[in-house]
């Protein structure tokens, strides 16, 4: 489970999301193609490779779900390290030093 | 393009254009991936696209009923001519001309009948796109389609008996109708050979299940019967 996490935090979700919405403009032209042109070819077309695409699409909505979830969680997990404090002489500058 | 829609086929453009413009300012303004933009998403990626699906779906299935998607493939023309010729009187015309069969007329003769007509005849109905676009029905002109063309089984009188019960008294005072009822229910005999109730199309033969030829000496006697 851990390695799946690992390996979902390195998924490309921006990329996940736009290849999501490809995909679903696509599954929707060709679903409605059955209702604009009610010939064979297009309404055999809809009920199958449109519907392949929408749930392509959707498949792929939820792998960047996934990866943000898993990034979330590393994040968390990890407490960020904190800043490195100023050399001395520099915090002794800002300080006013007088 | 078709002419007129019916309500789930609006229910699915709706969804369809809905979903589409969620996803074109999804692309577009590309905005940080936080909770309200996952649940828009999940909205125009998810849900608005799984009922498009749905209603594309069922307007699909109700579209494969009907005589002008039959008429789509061009080998099914001289079918659909004969049944929309008013002054055919052909079988086939004459159910068409009957409200109850009306524009789904090819798909209430020739639907199997029972609990799994439906799935089977849809299933029969992907086999001859397969014909069509495959094996190249598509290609073939008129008189070649018709010449080559045929059911793969003999009409099952059971679809005809799905109206015409034969429980009326009417149907019991043709003789032939009680001399030959066993071989009506078997198949046998169909109700649609020469000599019965004629062929459903002008151009069909039957190859199987005619009439006996005593019948089909006399033909129009019972061809011409509405």
């Amino acid at each position: 489970m851990s390695r799946v996490l690992a390996l979902a935090q390195r998924w490309p979700i921006r990329a996940l999301i736009r290849t999501a919405c490809y995909l679903s403009l696509a599954s929707l032209a060709v679903l409605a193609l059955p209702i604009l042109v009610p010939r064979a070819l297009p309404v055999v077309l809809g009920m199958t490779f449109g519907q392949l695409l929408a749930a392509l699409a959707f498949g792929c909505y939820l792998l960047a779900v996934i990866a943000d979830a898993a990034r979330t969680a590393e994040k968390e997990r990890v407490p960020e390290p904190e800043p490195e404090p100023a050399p001395i002489g520099l915090r002794e500058a800002s300080d006013g030093g007088d | 393009v078709k002419s007129s829609i019916d309500l789930l086929g609006y229910v699915a453009l709706a969804c369809i254009l809905l979903a589409a413009a969620m996803q074109i300012y999804f692309l577009v303004r590309d905005p940080p991936f936080n909770l309200r933009v996952k649940l828009r998403l999940l909205f125009g990626l998810g849900a608005l696209p799984a009922l498009a699906v749905v209603a594309s779906t069922a307007t699909g299935m109700e579209t494969t009923t009907e005589r002008q998607f039959c008429g789509s493939c061009h080998v099914m023309d001289p079918y659909v001519d004969d049944s929309t010729d008013p002054h055919s009187q052909s079988l086939a015309a004459r159910h068409a001309r009957n409200p109850f069969f009306g524009d789904r007329n090819c798909y209430t003769c020739h639907a199997d009948y029972g609990m799994l007509g439906y799935p089977m005849t849809k299933l029969n109905g992907l086999r001859h796109m397969y014909e069509y676009y495959i094996v190249g029905w598509n290609r073939l002109d008129i008189p070649e389609a018709l010449a080559k063309i045929h059911l793969r089984k003999p009409y099952d009188n059971t679809n005809c008996r799905q109206c015409h019960t034969g429980t009326l008294e009417d149907w019991g005072r043709v003789s032939e109708h009680v001399s030959l009822a066993a071989e009506l229910r078997d198949n046998r005999v169909s109700c649609a050979s020469a000599g019965c109730h004629g062929y459903a199309h002008p151009f069909s033969q039957n190859k199987q299940g005619d009439a006996p030829e005593e019948l089909q000496r006399k033909p129009g006697t019972k061809g011409q019967r509405r």
